[in-house]
């Protein structure tokens, strides 16, 4: 549990699942291939306890003391997006969420994961003071745990490619709200949600993402430009109170 | 040279060109459903003597396959711009001002693009959005059927009529004065708004309510949120609500629900069949983002009669409005009486028919009433009537 510059703006305190026993705020995720048989190791480097769980509680690893390691082992997975979260819904408002993609590689591909945070009640929930969650209210929105104009140095974020290319973006909303992710310039065709069946095969410019859930986008640009990404809830691209921040990226299409 | 420019234009461009001349404005003034005022921003049709803006914006129409031109002159002492949302425009008349072009105060600036699919669409600014487009800058888009045949697309499921319900909430704080809105995050709207407005405004407006439908009827709602959270449009039994299509484009496949999710910047076109005559609403949830919390109801008037269409068009006699609210308007072309029942068959009201009969039947009384009318001949009319 480190307090460090979190949302480039707000110093708060926050958890985070790293690669490497040096923490970082931005939580690790990646992408495996199909057939891949897939093992996850999780080690609890915190001063408390948790209990991860993994698609929705499908797998879990169990309670964790400070110290201990849990492994997984999933065999071979579906294609889809997966879920890693903290059991108690308060580690999550802390930022204790990520997610791992099963899908076959493509030339260019995106990650965004989607997340809010209500700045003052991250140092509450680690003091232990009480917080009436109905009552939330975020002032900070993050992808990769970046808000704009930061994420835009994020590679695996901003989109860039070229007129006609196969464009996947993975998307996974790790926060408690749900999103309305509008694209300007393009419509994308929805290749995969494990959040609502029927928006597979809808060609969409914007496309709610329910708390939890993950889709998979096809962009085929038809056209070049620079272009915004979006929330539609507009209250999600500020950040403490100023405008232009929060959920927003940017696209850009070359010929 | 010129031999090969002149094919690829006439592929770029529509053959048919719709011009549209807004203005943006900061001084508009409406009135809630409550009698408050509201001040808003917003944008009207341009006009020589000087105009007001209108909430919502002034709809843009075209049919696929045109190319629609919108000049936009800046008559406030901000700068503003017009994003054309969800019609995919190229980078220069995308309206991000950072990608585009802001349009300065007393500057026009011009935005074109080739409407290439069907469907409903939406318009605002993209300067200081998330204030500017609360503050009531957005309007609609819609794309109708190539050659504007009534089909949802070309090619696409017929309808008899449409009906667009652009919603939007209100936070009535930030029109106030924006100036003192120190936490954007707090957001807390108190009105919600169809097509600019709420409760009884609405039940009084036939460009919103369905107040004369027939059996057969087959009638397209273009749902379209422009709000910070959900509407969910949940339908009376009997109209068999089919999703055929979102964002511009056809579903891959129909979707038949009575409850319909529009999250914001989304837009659906759902089909109604009107199959049985009924006399209902429409409930519009406002709903925020987070647990699914209700912020707010509206109700549309749906009235269903069971007339086919062709009884329709020979109409003998209209009541409007109705549902109502202090009184109706009879109007009827042939000379006789009318009486109104309440539900359990009591005569309220009876009196002879005239070029137009205004009725008050059991003031203060909210319910449905029967009204029956007969010509000289002995037959018999009927028509329910609701007070809200």
């Amino acid at each position: 549990m480190i307090a460090l510059d979190t949302m480039g703006q707000a110093v708060f305190p926050y958890l985070a699942f790293n690669a490497t026993a040096q923490f970082d705020q931005h939580n690790y995720f990646s992408r495996v291939e199909p057939g891949t048989s897939l093992q996850l190791t999780i080690m609890n480097l915190d001063s408390i306890a948790h209990n991860i769980l993994i698609d929705e509680g499908m797998f879990s690893t169990g309670v964790l003391l400070p110290g201990q390691t849990s492994t997984i082992d999933f065999g071979v997975l579906p294609n889809g997006i997966y879920g890693v979260r903290d059991s108690l819904e308060l580690n999550r408002f802390l930022g204790l969420s990520t997610f791992f993609v099963v899908w076959p590689e493509s030339k260019e591909c995106f990650y965004w994961h989607l997340n809010e945070h209500q700045s003052d009640w991250n140092a509450d929930i680690r003091n232990g003071v009480t917080i009436d969650t109905e009552e939330y209210t975020p002032d900070y929105f993050s992808i990769n745990d970046r808000v704009h104009p930061q994420i835009m140095s994020d590679t695996l974020a901003s989109v860039t490619g070229k007129v006609n290319d196969s464009i996947l973006i993975f998307v996974q909303n790790s926060g408690r709200m749900a999103h309305s992710i509008h694209f300007h310039g393009y419509h994308v065709e929805v290749l995969y949600s494990n959040g609502n069946a029927l928006d597979i095969g809808r060609e969409k410019d914007t496309i709610p993402v329910k708390p939890g859930k993950g889709q998979v986008y096809l962009l085929v640009p038809f056209q070049p430009g620079i272009f915004p990404v979006h929330d539609h809830n507009l209250i999600s691209t500020t950040g403490g109170g100023n405008f232009p921040s929060g959920m927003m990226v940017m696209m850009n299409i070359g010929l | 040279m010129l031999l090969i420019l002149f094919p690829v234009f006439g592929q770029l461009w529509g053959q048919n060109v719709v011009r549209y001349r807004l203005e943006a404005r900061m001084n508009g003034i409406t009135t809630l459903w409550n009698g408050d005022t509201l001040n808003f921003w917003g944008f009207n049709i341009y006009n020589e003597e000087g105009g007001t803006p209108v909430l919502p914006g002034p709809t843009i129409e075209c049919n696929e396959g045109d190319s629609v031109v919108i000049s936009l002159k800046n008559e406030s002492l901000e700068a503003h711009t017009i994003h054309l949302h969800g019609l995919d425009v190229d980078q220069a008349n995308d309206g991000v001002p950072s990608t585009s072009f802001y349009v300065q105060p007393g500057e026009i600036g011009t935005y074109s693009f080739l409407a290439t699919h069907a469907g409903n669409y939406l318009y605002h600014c993209h300067v200081g959005t998330v204030l500017h487009l609360q503050m009531g800058m957005y309007g609609a888009v819609i794309v109708r059927a190539a050659n504007g045949v009534n089909q949802a697309y070309t090619g696409g499921p017929s309808y008899s009529y449409d009906k667009m319900w652009l919603t939007n909430e209100v936070a009535k704080a930030w029109h106030d004065d924006y100036t003192a809105i120190t936490n954007m995050s707090a957001y807390a709207p108190d009105y919600f708004h169809v097509n600019g407005k709420s409760k009884q405004q609405i039940w009084n407006d036939s460009s919103i309510s369905v107040l004369d439908g027939v059996v057969g009827d087959t009638i397209l709602v273009r749902l379209k949120n422009m709000g910070y959270g959900i509407n969910r449009y949940i339908f009376p039994p009997g109209l068999f609500p089919t999703q055929v299509m979102s964002d511009g484009r056809p579903l891959p496949s129909p979707v038949i629900s009575d409850t319909v999710d529009v999250y914001p910047g989304e837009r659906f076109g759902v089909l109604l069949y009107a199959k049985q005559a009924l006399m209902d609403s429409v409930r519009v949830q406002f709903i925020r983002m987070y647990r699914d919390q209700l912020w707010g109801e509206e109700m549309i008037p749906f009235n269903i009669s069971a007339a086919s269409y062709i009884e329709k068009v020979d109409k003998r006699f209209k009541v409007y409005p109705n549902p109502f609210n202090q009184f109706v308007f009879l109007g009827a072309s042939f000379s006789g009486s009318y009486r109104i029942y309440s539900v359990s068959g009591t005569l309220l009201e009876k009196g002879i028919l005239n070029d137009s009969v205004i009725l008050v039947p059991e003031k203060n009384i909210k319910g449905v009433f029967l009204l029956v009318l007969e010509d000289a001949d002995g037959n018999i009319y009927t028509e329910k009537l609701l007070r809200y």
